[in-house]
């Protein structure tokens, strides 16, 4: 493999990121990637007519790492931690991604108790991705005190799975076969005195978040998004839901034991950043109800299989895993020829299609629409980049 | 030589006003991080100093001893010509304010107007600020301040008139006198809409959340004032605590009572009427989402000054009437 | 299904996959030409575009295309294999525009180049990168044979690109019990 031959060469003006052709009198502006609602090393580049945007166009690969060349030149325990890098704010999903991709194609089985596990652990991290949106999309909107209220409960969730994976963000928790490690009746105490006080406080979220004028008057009617331009774009997850389609991959392509737990899809006809946004709440009560429930059903047993590979061997042949992860579906496509190092890994990030919607749906709105928009689209830039 | 001269009479007040917007900055941004850390169930600042008093003292000096830097081709003189403008009024419109009751540094009047057309001085330094830095974000920053202040001004000022009118006089100390002890006879609840537009106003006037555009952190970056470093930024921001003082001081007197109480009436009504508005206006901004810009014109052309010109033309024709009677 | 449909696509092979064992329901291996219209039928269907995969292998670069459907179950994966001499594919950015950054994702990583896409700027990669990241020593490479057994191709098919029309089907018992469509 030869060194990257990049030699830097003189710097690309903003306009030439720009597909489309630039007016005299527009102004032409680089948002990020230092920008404070760009949320990580996002760039987008608008033209913009006083301050409604012509075009805009996002500039990708500043946080670009090439997650795919270090899963095709490491086995799969050793890649696995790049999983939780992949989306920081749901890295049990990506996580989990993984772990399916090759128990799926190297045909390891899970015990029963593992997949419970599994599901508590990822509605948690989802709660906690979805908490962590909603403050920063509130920070978007210029409230700067919602995120701390947010933080407060991260805060316990965080507490409570740093328990059993040993880290706060970045887990590396399942394996494969199972997960690492246990949980144990402290655990499961916990986690149902945290449901049972989230419960509590997303009343008062509503109360006074969802229900305050200025953020109806911001979000409603802004950034709308139309079923047939989220199937063109193919963005998943709740940008999808928010338009209508019910459609999440923990239904439409069954995993693990999300059949036997009873849950409901939120959906909203809207398509605004509302409806995007309801539906984020909505889900955070459909996963506390998920929560609770496998908590019931955790059945005895061991958390990993006792003949877990220690060392994977790929298998030849090519499979498909996909998750619901907290911003849409999350697939890893793996190629294996028979090696201990994947031939191919292909990370399919719900945030990139999500993104690739940005242009169409930004223009024309004003400048402070496209970041209420940019919010409701809840991305997390390194899985774009990956 | 007597304390009498004028001269050092002006320059013994000037240094007072001034050490009082000075030692005024520094007490309410411990305020608002006090507030703010209520608000966000955190205790604010805490280390430096007893419950964290002296960490505005040590944020000034860190903002001194900053390097002052300049950007690449902005225009100089506006650039730094723009935060000593947005200061530079302020000791005049504190002249007008009526903190003590005769020993009141100066007593025009025609007060309030000399207050209302200093404070309008702000925007053009924001504007300057905006244009001389040299930055896109900063140029947009400085259109949204221009447009938003001239808006505002035109309710605020309508407002204001109204309790002028009640009162019959622009100085603050009459208009204070022509109000009763008691709150029922404050012409702010006489007369509530005119105060409600009077504070609407008066926090867009001030850019402050949730009105602040002009700097807009998560749309503009940090607007006008994106490019400032150390006292560059401080002094915008001395400023902008000034012109809450101000205009608070001016709803206290306008439409409170100013220095009228039930019981003792004096200067310290006038100051906790000031400081209760103030701590009002810095609750908004941890409490509500920032307003859109259009959503915030609208607001203004639409709803309020129609309300302010409604609601001056009843106050006359109710003051007629009672003329009359 | 749409196998019934891709059936017509001149020189297509359909595959009936192992869903179980590959989260594929369907693959499609068709000739470079014959994508865009697979894809636009794919369109009509009401799939929506997953992503684009490429591999590169022996024969040259595989590039799949993985439709998902919101209320049909199953994964569809179309497959092209663009000749190492002429890596080249048309783009399906008119008909999905959101296969625009995959596409430009791809031409990053393995420098296929996709005809008529109507940005071909590196997305991820820096703007004057000559390195395309996941290209394999040529003794690293694998044929597409020897990563798919699932699917039944008939002799030396991925080579020549010259599929028939129809296939016989797969001998019962392949390495994961895949079938073709009849």
């Amino acid at each position: 493999m030869s060194a990257a031959a990049h030699v830097p060469s003189s710097p690309v003006a903003h306009s030439a990121r720009l597909s489309g052709p630039v007016s005299h009198d527009s102004l032409v502006v680089s948002m990020g990637p230092q920008h404070p609602s760009t949320h990580g090393v996002l760039r987008v580049v608008l033209e913009l007519d006083g301050e409604y945007i012509l075009q805009a166009e996002p500039v990708l690969g500043y946080i670009h790492r090439m997650h795919e060349w270090m899963g095709q030149n490491r086995t799969c325990h050793k890649f696995l931690p790049n999983m939780g890098r992949v989306d920081y704010l749901h890295a049990l999903a990506w996580n989990w991604a993984f772990v399916g991709a090759v128990e799926k194609l190297a045909g390891i089985e899970v015990p029963r108790r593992a997949e419970f596990i599994r599901v508590i652990t990822c509605e948690l991290n989802r709660i906690n991705s979805h908490l962590l949106w909603w403050g920063a999309y509130l920070l978007d909107l210029g409230a700067f005190t919602p995120i701390m209220y947010a933080f407060e409960d991260r805060e316990e969730i965080m507490d409570l799975l740093m328990r059993v994976t040993g880290s706060r963000l970045t887990y590396c928790y399942y394996t494969f076969g199972g997960v690492t490690a246990d949980i144990d009746e402290g655990f499961a105490a916990q986690a149902r005195r945290i449901v049972s006080r989230l419960r509590g406080r997303l009343p008062m979220f509503r109360d006074f978040v969802t229900d305050n004028a200025i953020l109806r008057a911001r979000c409603e009617g802004v950034g709308h998004l139309t079923p047939d331009m989220a199937r063109a774009y193919g963005a998943t997850g709740p940008v999808l839901r928010g338009s209508g389609v019910a459609y999440d991959t923990r239904r439409a392509e069954p995993y693990s034991v999300y059949p036997e737990l009873d849950f409901a899809i939120p959906t909203s006809d809207v398509g605004d950043c509302m409806a995007r946004y309801l539906v984020r709440m909505a889900e955070l009560e459909q996963s506390l109800n998920i929560v609770e429930q496998a908590l019931d059903m955790l059945p005895e047993g061991q958390h990993i299989h006792p003949l877990a590979p220690r060392m994977v061997t790929l298998p030849k042949g090519e499979t498909s895993f996909a998750v619901e992860a907290a911003r849409g579906k999350a697939v890893i496509r793996l190629r294996g020829d028979g090696g201990p190092n994947p031939y191919r890994v292909k990370l399919r990030a719900p945030s990139f299609s999500n993104l690739s919607l940005f242009p169409a749906l930004a223009k024309g709105t004003l400048l402070a629409d496209a970041v209420a928009i940019l919010g409701s689209l809840d991305l997390v830039i390194p899985e774009i980049d990956r | 030589m007597s304390l009498d001269t004028p001269l050092l009479s002006l320059l013994l007040g000037l240094a007072a006003i001034l050490a009082f917007a000075g030692a005024n900055g520094i007490v309410l941004v411990w305020v608002e991080r006090k507030v703010a850390g209520r608000c966000q169930r955190r205790p604010g600042p805490l280390h430096v100093g007893p419950y964290g008093l002296l960490q505005p003292l040590a944020d000034a000096l860190k903002l001194i001893s900053k390097q002052l830097i300049t950007p690449r081709r902005s225009d100089r003189l506006l650039y730094w010509g723009a935060p000593l403008l947005s200061f530079m009024p302020v000791p005049i419109c504190f002249l007008p304010l009526p903190f003590l009751p005769e020993m009141a540094t100066v007593r025009l009047n025609l007060g309030l107007i000399l207050i209302l057309s200093f404070i309008g001085l702000n925007s053009i330094s924001l504007c300057l600020a905006g244009l001389g830095s040299n930055n896109k974000w900063s140029l947009l920053g400085a259109a949204r301040a221009i447009a938003q202040t001239v808006s505002f001004e035109i309710p605020l000022l309508l407002a204001a008139l109204t309790a002028v009118f009640m009162a019959g006089s622009m100085d603050l100390h009459e208009v204070m006198a022509a109000q009763g002890p008691w709150p029922w006879q404050w012409f702010g609840f006489m007369n509530p809409l005119a105060l409600l537009l009077f504070l609407i106003s008066a926090v867009a006037e001030t850019n402050r959340a949730p009105f602040d555009l002009p700097e807009a952190e998560s749309e503009l970056t940090a607007g006008f004032h994106t490019e400032y470093s150390g006292m560059g930024f401080g002094i915008f921001f001395l400023a902008e605590y000034a012109y809450i003082l101000i205009i608070c001081g001016v709803a206290a007197a306008l439409f409170l009572g100013g220095q009228q109480g039930p019981v003792a009436p004096g200067p310290w009504w006038f100051l906790a009427k000031m400081y209760a508005l103030v701590l009002l206006v810095i609750q908004l901004r941890w409490t509500l989402p920032r307003v859109r810009f259009d959503q915030l014109l609208n607001l203004c052309w639409r709803w309020m000054t129609p309300a302010a010109l409604l609601n001056i033309l009843a106050t006359m024709l109710v003051m007629l009437a009672l003329k009359g009677a | 299904m749409p196998g019934r449909y891709l059936q017509h696509l001149p020189k297509a092979i359909v595959a009936r996959m192992d869903e179980a064992k590959t989260g594929l329901a369907l693959s499609a291996i068709i000739p470079v030409e014959a994508l865009h219209e697979a894809a636009a039928l794919m369109d009509g269907l009401g799939y929506f575009l997953e992503d684009v995969t490429g591999v590169h292998v022996a024969e040259g670069f595989e590039l799949d295309y993985c439709f998902a459907h919101w209320t049909r179950p199953g994964r569809v994966c179309l497959c092209i294999v663009a000749p190492a001499s002429q890596p080249e594919a048309p783009t399906i950015s008119d008909i999905f525009p959101g296969a625009d950054w995959h596409e430009r994702e791809t031409a990053d990583f393995l420098g296929v180049r996709f005809v008529g896409h109507p940005n071909p700027q590196p997305l991820l990669m820096p703007e004057d990168s000559l390195h395309h990241p996941l290209l394999r020593e040529k003794t690293d490479l694998r044929s597409i044979h020897a990563l798919l057994p699932q699917q039944c191709f008939i002799n030396g098919l991925p080579e020549t690109l010259d599929l028939p029309r129809r296939t016989a089907p797969c001998a019962a018992g392949g390495p994961s019990g895949s079938t073709r469509l009849p």
